[in-house]
């Protein structure tokens, strides 16, 4: 923590969960310089890491193999991407895909020809490929069509792509899949727990994210020159950044909320204690000051060109821009009051919808990152659900009136109330949400009910209470059905942010909110749902590449903004 | 068959949904991950005892249902019926006692005729750390016994893998089967309304 931060206590206290974890909110997150992206590139930055472009065989097609390595202060970590023809017909972002345009892993150090060759066997197969703790990520990704024929084309006749174009799509490629943690075979996250470059989280998943999107500039730019041979030029410096990668993510990440508890309650209090902490500011330093300004222009901008399909997106979006623009004319005035950012947080709780909030909950930690940084190395905990077999049942019933008693407040009866279920498809684990009244497998469904089992626990702790009160192990003897919610009730006392607290399978809920919610974590931008199942993203947009970072602002990519015409 | 390596991780996925495809409670699900993980970093292959424990269950051969009773040898627990006591069932079981008892240096703990009896020490062994040597309990049905003193069952010490554990094919297959069981099958319409663009995507 730096010196700031330390003699810098919080005045005002964080949100409250009831506000901040329920699902409407959680689904108007934006990234913030907390998000993992962004947290890595600042790592890099400051512990010199450099690149290297380590292998480059591909043909006249870009079907190949290109090993791209990141070399930081105490070891290496090589991305093996694997380019392949794709046949229109297997073209799919779903799980159930079978064949992509691209694949990779992420070696642990730097790989060997006949570790490549592995690789070459089995990462092409995804999940049906044999890994080993060596692969740290595993991967694929598809073609925009949109643009890469577009940009390749332009290049190739020595032109950059239109920038309407560009902007439109915004990324070359998009990853349809992003595996870590054991998954295959792959190595477990506790093989690197405690390496201090990969402290955070989901870095290594980032690191992988970031370096393949530094292949597809390799890509395009290498199949440019073979179709324009002498004519064709490489991507103008401000095209290249403006380049994100773009990600289809769907029911998968649902799941995962789920299950990490304390992990989510670990982001969640990062970035309040974050807000806390800007807003319990006395005053506004001019440097700031002039910084938030500036960075609520081109947030206006990047809001402006924020353009998706869905309708009701394109709402939310319009009344951001509306919100903004009060916003602007706010601020000036507000930051020459006392508690200028408290000022103007208030401002935006009386004035502002719920996803202009979260929005300018980005724009305050943005100019302070030396009083809110290092609340990034918080953001991973050590996970452990334990149950206390030996808690009298009046203390667990407590905890739960005191703890969780926001589940009274849901309306949990009727067929509405558990209309859905969330289950693993035979067909390649796919993650699904079923309808439980039209559909088989509602007994199959994931443990993701947690309000409903609450109630159904607190039915049967009521009766057993009031009997005998007895001790954990005893009541889950009679009742180890719910065996899980009490040891999650355990887990996460004190723990205000670990749950959403809304029913998670009510008819309605819509899993794109809690997508959202953990993209946002991830640094996502310019989300584009494009049902409320999934949505499309763009990962990176504004960073710099790997080339580039040693001499660029790690933190100067906040709302990126499309650049101006380039010829 | 090859020879099979997997994560600690993929273990443990694979493990705690095997247990719920048998038709174990999530809750006991989870415990059934945790001990097989803790086997695996013994050094231990898991699938066999997990394996045998699965088709114990699934074929009822294994009672599902735990009794607790105190006796004059301490707290035991037992089948609420005749056949051998479901280890994946009474293994959490144990282990929650175990834990609340072995403290006081007189606790003394039976679990009878169980009929996978070294998943129940794992169970035990991974909540509460009791025990690294000792004797290995036999393979077919018998007793647990855990004491403060010392004395009874315990699991083996081997030696641990720092990143994977290799498992038994066959074993692995009886896992896998299982681990089918938890999954929902697909029809037409959950395929196509499933998360993501349409089958063919051209975007």
């Amino acid at each position: 923590m730096t010196a700031a931060a330390e003699t810098t206590r919080p005045a005002v206290p964080l949100r409250p969960a009831d506000e901040v974890m329920r699902l409407s909110r959680m689904g108007a997150s934006f990234p913030t310089r907390l998000s993992f992206m962004r947290s890595l590139l600042r790592r890099m930055h400051r512990e010199n890491w450099w690149f290297e472009q380590r292998r480059f065989d591909l043909d006249a097609q870009g079907f190949g193999t290109v090993v791209l390595t990141a070399h930081t202060p105490e070891r290496a970590y090589s991305l093996v991407v694997f380019s392949h023809d794709l046949p229109p017909e297997k073209r799919t972002d779903r799980v159930i895909a079978e064949a992509w345009d691209a694949t990779f892993s992420l070696y642990d150090g730097i790989p060997s020809d006949a570790d490549i060759a592995r690789l070459a066997d089995n990462t092409p197969k995804q999940e049906a490929g044999r890994f080993t703790p060596r692969e740290l990520v595993l991967g694929r990704a598809n073609r925009s069509l949109r643009l890469f024929s577009h940009v390749t084309e332009r290049l190739a006749a020595g032109q950059q792509p239109d920038i309407e174009t560009l902007a439109r799509v915004g990324y070359l490629m998009r990853t349809t899949a992003v595996y870590g943690s054991g998954k295959f075979g792959c190595g477990d996250r506790a093989l690197i727990a405690d390496r201090p470059e990969l402290q955070g989280a989901f870095q290594v998943e980032m690191l992988a994210v970031w370096l393949f999107r530094w292949f597809t500039v390799h890509l395009i730019e290498h199949l440019a020159q073979v179709r324009g041979g002498d004519s064709a030029v490489p991507l103008a410096p401000e095209v290249r950044g403006f380049l994100g990668v773009g990600n289809a993510t769907g029911l998968g990440m649902a799941p995962f909320l789920g299950r990490h508890p304390q992990l989510v309650h670990a982001w969640v209090t990062a970035r309040e204690t974050a807000l806390a902490r800007v807003r319990s500011l006395p005053e506004a330093m001019a440097e700031t000051r002039a910084a938030f300004l500036r960075l609520l222009v081109r947030a206006r901008q990047h809001v402006g060109e924020w353009q998706v399909d869905d309708p009701q997106q394109m709402v939310r979006i319009a009344g951001v821009q509306q919100d903004l623009t009060r916003l602007s004319e706010a601020a000036p005035g507000l930051l020459d009051e006392a508690a200028p950012w408290e000022r103007i947080w208030q401002f935006g709780q009386a004035r502002l919808g719920v996803e202009a909030q979260e929005l300018l909950l980005s724009l305050l930690l943005e100019p302070h990152g030396a009083l809110v940084d290092d609340l990034a190395e918080r953001m991973h905990v050590s996970e452990h659900l334990a149950l206390d077999p030996g808690m009298r049942l009046s203390e667990l019933h407590r905890l739960i009136r005191t703890q969780q008693c926001w589940v009274d407040a849901l309306p949990l009866d009727g067929p509405e109330a558990d209309a859905r279920f969330w289950y693993y498809s035979e067909e390649k684990l796919e993650p699904r949400l079923g309808h439980r009244h039209a559909e088989p497998g509602g007994m199959l469904e994931m443990p993701l009910a947690f309000a409903r089992d609450i109630r159904s626990l607190v039915a049967d702790l009521a009766q057993a209470d009031a009997a005998d009160d007895t001790i954990v192990a005893a009541f889950l003897l009679r009742h180890p059905q719910h065996r899980h919610t009490v040891r999650r009730v355990q887990s996460i006392a004190g723990l205000d942010y670990a749950e959403v607290r809304d029913n998670l399978v009510a008819d309605g809920v819509r899993p794109i909110d809690l997508l959202r919610f953990k993209l946002a974590f991830f640094g996502a931008s310019k989300f584009d749902p494009k049902s409320d199942l999934w949505t499309r993203i763009t990962l990176f947009q504004g960073a710099p590449q790997p080339d580039e970072l040693a001499d660029a602002d790690p933190d100067g990519w906040a709302f990126a903004v499309r650049p101006a015409n380039v010829i | 068959m090859a020879v099979l390596h997997l994560s600690f991780g993929e273990l443990s996925f694979y493990c705690c949904r095997a247990a719920f495809g048998a038709g174990l409670s999530w809750g006991l699900a989870e415990d059934v991950a945790v001990a097989a993980v803790w086997l695996a970093r013994q050094g231990r292959d898991p699938a066999p005892l997990l394996a045998a424990a699965l088709v114990s269950l699934t074929d009822g051969a294994a009672e599902p249902s735990v009794k607790h009773e105190q006796s004059e040898i301490g707290t035991v627990l037992m089948a609420d019926g005749k056949k051998p006591l479901s280890a994946l069932v009474s293994g959490p079981s144990a282990a929650d006692w175990w834990q609340v008892m072995k403290q006081d240096p007189a606790a003394r703990l039976g679990v009878r005729n169980v009929d996978v009896p070294g998943w129940v020490i794992a169970c035990i062994a991974a909540r509460t750390g009791d025990g690294s040597t000792g004797t290995r309990p036999s393979d077919g049905p018998g007793d647990v016994v855990m004491s403060a003193d010392g004395s009874g069952t315990r699991p083996s010490g081997e030696t641990a893998h720092a990143d994977h554990v290799t498992v038994d094919p066959d074993a692995w297959a009886i896992v896998q089967r299982h681990f089918r069981l938890s999954l929902v099958p697909s029809t037409d319409a959950s395929r196509s309304a499933g998360a993501g663009a349409g089958l063919v995507d051209t975007d």
